[in-house]
């Protein structure tokens, strides 16, 4: 009775360090940065103006990394990207682009995302690669933003998802 | 049936067994809760993050063309007994951008006679056009003709997110008339200057 008691507890001890091992067979995605965006009177050039239409984030503004890629079976993965709005206007559309490749070892790819692409309620494809690397740059632009819209703070969740084939 | 007996067994002993094993057992299932806790937290397939846009309040309003003045001036009738015919201007725009919050109150533009006082029997009329041009929002609506005067007096109403476009021909064309109260009053000169202001508030 004791014998199979100690078993069974080193069944759970054993299943419980292979999870991690089962974990690293999809790729991971780590994110850090976010983008505010402020508009005031001070960017009316002149009474009877409209604010400008397009604001854009500086290059860089959000760093994506992918972890867990190196395995041969998950090697080559997809991002793809969606907002979900919490408080947001319609008239106001988000694009995105990726702005640099981050860093990696060869033979690592990456591919895509080079020229900007609306951010829409549902997941689109945004770029793709090989293997691991950090620190990929994305940047933000913000069309439709004009006196029109009430004064108030919007705001939008940028969501990105990455999978492999 | 035998396993049954085994798993009631493995579960009586979990609470009534010796203290070591039942000790064992209870770590190696708190290990594997830690170890799955972490597996989820580690094996992230998506990230995000929330992008704010704030935009903020204002109120603009200019006059075009800039640096203007107005000169109004009495024409000499064609014939004796016939009235003085008075000039009027209309070479003068108001321009302005409004942005407010959904909870803020309309905005108005008002006129003031800020400087200067008018000679006796005579008034001064002003009316802001409704407005037009390339604008867009709600840009208010004209009072009419209004006395100018030492007190503000509203020429627009009713504005609130609206830009008028920049320049002549964009906004509302204001329209200034001499209106004479009584002939007995009037006294030849010139007078002036006056300045007259246009405000934009809540």
């Amino acid at each position: 009775m004791y014998n199979s008691t100690l078993s069974f507890g080193c069944i759970i001890v054993f299943v419980s360090v292979l999870l991690p091992v089962f974990s690293f067979s999809q790729p991971t995605l780590q994110l850090s940065g976010s983008w505010s965006c402020t508009v005031q009177a001070a960017n009316v050039t002149e009474a009877g103006n409209d604010f400008p239409s397009t604001w854009t984030s500086p290059p860089d503004q959000v760093l994506l990394s992918v972890g867990g890629a190196n395995a041969k079976k998950n090697r080559d993965w997809t991002v793809c990207v969606s907002r979900s709005d919490i408080d947001w206007d319609p008239a106001i559309t988000v694009y995105v682009v990726r702005s640099s490749d981050g860093t990696a070892n060869n033979p690592a790819t990456i591919a895509g995302g080079a020229a900007f692409q609306q951010v829409t309620l549902l997941s689109a494809y945004f770029f793709n690669g090989s293997r691991n690397r950090s620190n990929i740059g994305i940047q933000y632009q913000l069309n439709g933003i004009s006196v029109l819209l009430d004064a108030r703070v919007y705001s939008t969740t940028i969501v990105y998802t990455i999978s492999s084939p | 049936m035998r396993q049954e007996m085994e798993y009631k067994r493995f579960i009586r002993h979990l609470v009534d067994g010796p203290q070591l094993e039942k000790a064992l057992l209870r770590l190696s299932l708190i290990f594997l809760l830690a170890m799955a806790c972490i597996w989820a937290l580690n094996a992230q397939t998506s990230a995000n993050h929330t992008l704010t846009l704030s935009i903020g309040e204002l109120a603009l309003l200019d006059i075009e063309p800039g640096a203007s003045s107005v000169s109004l001036n009495m024409d000499i009738p064609t014939g004796a007994g016939a009235p003085v015919q008075l000039l009027s201007d209309n070479t003068i725009w108001l321009n302005y951008t409004s942005c407010v919050a959904q909870t803020s109150p309309d905005r108005i533009i008002s006129v003031q006679l800020s400087s200067g006082a008018l000679p006796a029997g005579v008034s001064l009329q002003v009316t802001a056009s409704a407005p037009s041009g390339i604008g867009q929002g709600a840009l208010g609506i004209s009072a009419g003709a209004v006395l100018v005067t030492g007190t503000p007096a509203n020429v627009l109403s009713g504005i609130r997110g609206c830009y008028t476009g920049n320049g002549t021909n964009n906004g509302s064309q204001l329209t200034y008339n001499l209106v004479f109260n009584s002939y007995q009053d009037l006294e030849a000169g010139d007078y002036g200057p006056f300045i007259i202001s246009y405000t934009i508030s809540n």
